[in-house]
């Protein structure tokens, strides 16, 4: 389980269906609404997020 | 498009010390709104707080002149204490009538209602909306508002108004007002998007909603801040830590003070409760129908 960085819930990266590279880490969201704003900005949120995952040299962007 | 907040805590705070006092306080934030293109709000205001050892019901201040200049309510902020409080400084969307009916927060029994945004195509749902209230909730629109309206629809989900709900059951209540709204409006053709920033509250618990009907747009501004207690000082206000059994919370269009850590952006088509133990809950609204 992971944290979305924007609204803090809990949820199972295996099934999320939104995520977004930044910085070389993937982040997970709930939901179209949190991963866009995440993109809108992402220096607020990837500050405050305690659980990132690591982007290995060729994995996917995770782009939503 | 306007601009609100609230204010709920165990302990009673100064009107004036939310209202006049903070750096961006809801009274500046009616001439200069920094989180809006149109930075001012002059079309009215309106100020709800409950007194709950003299009534359960709140009472309601509303003009429609602007906010910044109305001596009265400069008044009463400098007398006034409550432990819940909402206000709000209005733009009125175009073709929506400045009328003192038409300034939130609207006010029914308990509850309070404020709302910031807009209802696209109201006007080709207006009939359809008011076919499905309750007599008593039909006859007592004042109004013209797209935002009263959807009070009564909140309401009218509730069933009975007169009963304490769970802080739970009303956010549930105001999303499924939400998912009504957008059927409505989905049923008459109307595809451009609606911005539903509400908030409701029956001073004991506070939900409110930071919503657009298309995900992929930004929707209206909404901040929340939690701790201990509000404090102001010397023109600085912000919510403290410490260790202490009391707790606050302020949601609110804009953040008040220009400390960004003390303030956290409600996520975009989340739902924020306050419960009655004054705790803070974010949740995911599911409103497709």
């Amino acid at each position: 389980m992971v944290t979305d960085p924007v609204c803090k819930m809990q949820i199972d990266e295996k099934n999320a269906k939104y995520s977004y590279l930044y910085n070389g880490r993937i982040y997970f969201f709930c939901s179209v609404g949190c991963s866009v704003e995440f993109s809108r900005y992402p220096q607020d949120y990837a500050e405050n997020t305690s659980e990132k995952k690591e982007v290995s040299p060729g994995q996917g962007s995770g782009s939503v | 498009m306007c601009r609100f907040l609230c204010y709920i805590g165990s302990e009673k705070i100064l009107l004036e010390d939310l209202l006049y006092r903070p750096k961006n306080s809801l009274i500046l934030q009616s001439y200069n709104a920094k989180e809006r293109k149109e930075p001012l709000n002059g079309d009215g205001f309106g100020v709800g707080w409950y007194t709950p050892e003299i009534s359960p019901t709140p009472c309601v201040f509303r003009s429609l002149t602007p906010a910044w200049s109305n001596q009265n309510l400069r008044r009463i902020a400098e007398h006034v204490k409550s432990t819940c409080l909402f206000a709000h400084v209005r733009s009125a969307s175009p073709g929506m009538r400045v009328s003192e009916f038409n300034c939130h927060p609207f006010q029914y029994g308990r509850y309070l209602w404020m709302h910031n945004g807009t209802i696209e195509g109201f006007s080709r749902i207006k009939r359809r909306l008011r076919e499905s209230l309750a007599d008593p909730l039909y006859d007592a629109i004042e109004g013209t508002t797209d935002s009263e309206h959807a009070f009564a629809v909140f309401l009218n989900l509730l069933q009975d108004t007169e009963r304490l709900f769970p802080a739970h059951e009303i956010a549930n209540a105001l999303v499924r007002t939400v998912a009504q709204l957008e059927e409505l409006t989905s049923n008459a053709g109307i595809t451009a998007p609606s911005y539903y920033n509400f908030a409701v509250t029956d001073g004991q618990s506070i939900a409110t909603v930071r919503y657009v009907s298309d995900p992929t747009l930004e929707p209206i501004s909404l901040y929340y801040s939690e701790g201990n207690k509000y404090e102001c000082h010397e023109g600085f206000g912000q919510i403290v830590d410490g260790h202490s059994d009391h707790r606050a919370v302020i949601v609110a269009s804009e953040p008040l003070t220009e400390w960004k850590k003390d303030w956290v952006r409600v996520a975009p088509n989340h739902v924020l409760t306050v419960t009655h133990n004054l705790e803070v809950k974010i949740d995911l609204m599911e409103t497709k129908y």
